[in-house]
């Protein structure tokens, strides 16, 4: 009898849709001197496409929630106070304009629907023997919150009520059904103070001065609320896709820059006259029906790329990390090909067989070509699939074989085949350096660390003096080791595209010579962080000094022919794509 | 937490049940329960008997519910595995409300269908467009599935 049993799916389906940004650097370098080193970003000149502007989260509600309120009262509305500015700001979706329309065109109804009444009394008071309504509980000792409404419940309930209420950016309103009114920012922001574990630092707080925007610094439903008023502006407003960055990218101006996915409110800027001058690098959906822009040559340089205020690179179209030298389309069936299973679809047909019975797909691992199927016991031959029965019970002898049909479906597995192969080449090459940027990250960011130890070590015995100045070439190297490797992974993402122009020779040279500056560069870095060499590492820095500055030099001129080489060959349309692969 | 207020809100359906509805829960589980609504006598299913099935989230209350018919029935609110589109039962949830509100809701629901924002597109138009006929296949599918 045989082995046999169904495939395993588990073939890096994971792996493949599991794409992860780094951090070109991680915050704690950010004390250390920035002096831009070029980057293919500096290189292409994109604002004559358009104009951006970074902000944190921070400073975005500051400038257009907080400051906005604040104006309004100091020109406005002086008669008005700021927490019930911000609630008709909130109601309004952030529209001054509108604020003051409303304000006199009919103050009743505006009032009424921000759900601010003309007497204010809320209340969180301690209470002895309570049972609250929602949470049916028997409290003998307990917190209670009422707005003006008087409608009491404990502030366990009210806790949980507003984290619920929290993901859709909106004002928070009383628990009762029938009453409209608004819990004010700050006392959503004190109540979940009760709960919240961390303390705030009193140090700094003292230093603060309490303005308007301090008080609000932390505020939860303003966050929210920024949150979902930034994706209802999706082509004005793009966060930066790296993990745990809170910052956004503005698009201020837009001159001739087209973007993929435009939503309603991206036609304010753009007039048609401009888009019929727009370049068709990015493919654009939009442009598709206009005109055949699948035959014009591409431009990279035209890559919207961008950088959000903690210098992670990305891009303004795809909002995905900065992908140069790939254009934007490319990127696009890249990430769809690595997620769907269309490969693992394609390694099962390579590599397994269908029960002719079930169709449940069989792996043979060894044995002999008499099957029995797991999932239904149809017992069949592995050779011609026909019945078993139907080869006698004697020694095995498959008679029934067809050569011209065993021929075709050879065949069809021998392309299947090959065409895995090709893309399992790429991907590992574009996954390898994916992880390698990890690993990197990691390692600098250790060499940082002793590094920073080292120095201050150092200033405080007096012992050298060597400033920050210094040891900028460290910084320098971990941003080229990282742009690097991005560039180098992206490159994979491009090479799987290429048709196999003479050209696209050079770019594989190209590549190859980025690939090894980056391997020479990352390994100087590994043997620095090497355990063995623990008590010398800050000697191991200085001693290779010379070839760390030398080889981020190289990484980074490498990065830069590798675009370059890209941009000329697919603008020559020396080089080309192939998206039916 | 949760199991307090349904159990309460379970004692008060049994003190006091609202009229044309019943409800508790299937076995064991607190989560989960049944209920029954009479088809109101103002509208085409009246003499009908329509079960739902209520699955409690775990953090009941401040989740809604989750309500669906399990008998059948022609509305233009209620698709055919008897899911319902109504505001309270999703983003016009309100921890204050409850089990035997919500049911009182379904049950003005099925004498006020809500044809502008409807689950069945068209069932929708049919009410709208010919009325007569809507009262006649929903008066039949009570018939049918709920007597």
């Amino acid at each position: 009898m045989s082995e046999e049993g169904s495939i395993d799916y588990d073939f890096d389906e994971d792996e493949a849709s599991d794409f992860s940004f780094e951090s070109d650097y991680d915050d704690q370098n950010d004390n250390m001197i920035d002096t831009p080193i070029e980057s293919p970003k500096d290189k292409t000149d994109i604002s004559k496409l358009a104009k951006f502007k970074k902000w944190t989260t921070k400073e975005f509600i500051n400038e257009n929630f907080i400051n906005a309120a604040v104006k309004l009262q100091n020109l406005q509305l002086p008669q008005c106070n700021l927490e019930d500015l911000l609630i008709m700001l909130h109601q309004l979706k952030w529209q001054s304009e509108e604020v003051i329309n409303n304000y006199y065109d009919n103050y009743d109804k505006l009032m009424n629907d921000c759900g601010i009444p003309k007497v204010k009394n809320n209340v969180i008071k301690e209470k002895l023997e309570y049972s609250c309504p929602i949470c049916c509980e028997e409290y003998d000792n307990i917190k209670t919150f009422q707005l003006s409404c008087g409608h009491e419940y404990c502030i366990n309930c009210y806790h949980s009520y507003l984290k619920t209420q929290l993901t859709n950016g909106q004002l928070i309103r009383c628990i009762d059904t029938s009453c409209n009114l608004t819990i004010p920012h700050l006392l959503t922001q004190e109540i979940f103070d009760l709960f919240s574990q961390d303390v705030r630092d009193p140090a700094q707080d003292f230093f603060e001065v309490p303005t308007a925007n301090s008080k609000y610094a932390h505020n939860m439903l303003l966050s929210s609320a920024a949150r979902s008023y930034i994706n209802s502006k999706k082509s004005k407003y793009k966060w930066c896709p790296a993990p745990d960055c809170e910052n956004l990218v503005e698009l201020v101006d837009n001159y001739a820059l087209h973007l993929d996915n435009d939503d309603d409110d991206f036609d304010e800027y753009l007039s048609d006259e401009e888009s019929t001058l727009l370049d068709p690098s990015t493919n654009n959906v939009k442009d598709k029906s206009k005109s055949p822009s699948v035959d014009r040559p591409i431009d990279i340089s035209l890559t919207p790329i961008v950088s959000c205020g903690t210098d992670h690179q990305f891009c303004y179209n795809c909002q995905y990390e900065n992908h140069l030298p790939c254009p934007c389309n490319i990127v696009r069936s890249w990430i769809k090909k690595c997620k769907d299973d269309s490969e693992t679809a394609n390694w099962i047909e390579a590599n397994t067989h269908n029960c002719p019975k079930c169709l449940n797909s069989i792996e043979k691992n060894g044995g002999c070509n008499h099957m029995t199927c797991r999932t239904c016991n149809y017992e069949f031959c592995w050779i011609c699939f026909k019945e078993w029965s139907i080869h006698g019970s004697q020694f095995f002898k498959c008679n029934n074989f067809d050569k011209s049909e065993k021929d075709a479906i050879e065949l069809n597995q021998k392309q299947k085949r090959v065409s895995l192969q090709r893309y399992l080449h790429y991907y590992k090459r574009f996954a390898v350096h994916e992880s390698s940027m990890k690993g990197d990250m990691k390692a600098l960011d250790k060499i940082n660390q002793r590094m920073e130890s080292f120095m201050s070590e150092q200033s405080k015995q007096n012992l050298s003096n060597l400033s920050w100045t210094d040891v900028q070439f460290l910084k320098d190297a971990f941003k080229a080791l990282t742009n690097g490797r991005k560039t180098l992974k992206w490159s994979y993402c491009f090479g799987f595209y290429m048709k196999e122009l003479i050209f696209a020779e050079v770019f594989e040279q190209t590549q190859e010579h980025l690939n090894r500056v980056v391997e020479d560069l990352s390994k100087i870095v590994e043997e620095i962080n090497d355990k063995k060499n623990n008590d010398r590492s800050t000697e191991l820095i200085m001693k290779n000094k010379k070839a760390l500055i030398s080889l981020t030099n190289a990484v980074t001129k490498g990065q830069q022919s590798l675009i370059q080489c890209a941009e000329s060959g697919l603008k020559e349309e020396r080089l080309k794509f192939d998206l039916s692969i | 937490m949760s199991s307090k207020r349904i159990n309460k809100e379970l004692a008060d359906l049994g003190r006091d049940p609202p009229s044309s509805c019943s409800a508790g829960p299937v076995g064991d589980d607190l989560y989960h329960w049944q209920a029954s609504i009479m088809g109101p006598a103002d509208s085409p299913y009246a003499g009908g008997v329509f079960f739902l099935s209520i699955h409690f989230p775990t953090d009941y209350p401040f989740k809604p519910p989750k309500i669906a018919f399990t008998t059948k029935i022609y509305h233009p609110n209620i698709n055919g595995n008897g899911n319902i589109c109504l505001d309270i039962l999703k983003d016009q949830w309100s921890p204050a409300l409850t089990i035997s509100k919500v049911l009182l809701s379904i049950c003005s629901l099925l004498t006020d269908a809500n044809p502008d924002d409807p689950l069945v597109p068209e069932i929708a138009h049919i009410y709208k467009s010919d009325r007569a006929k809507y009262e006649a296949t929903a008066k039949e599918w009570t018939k049918k599935y709920a007597v």
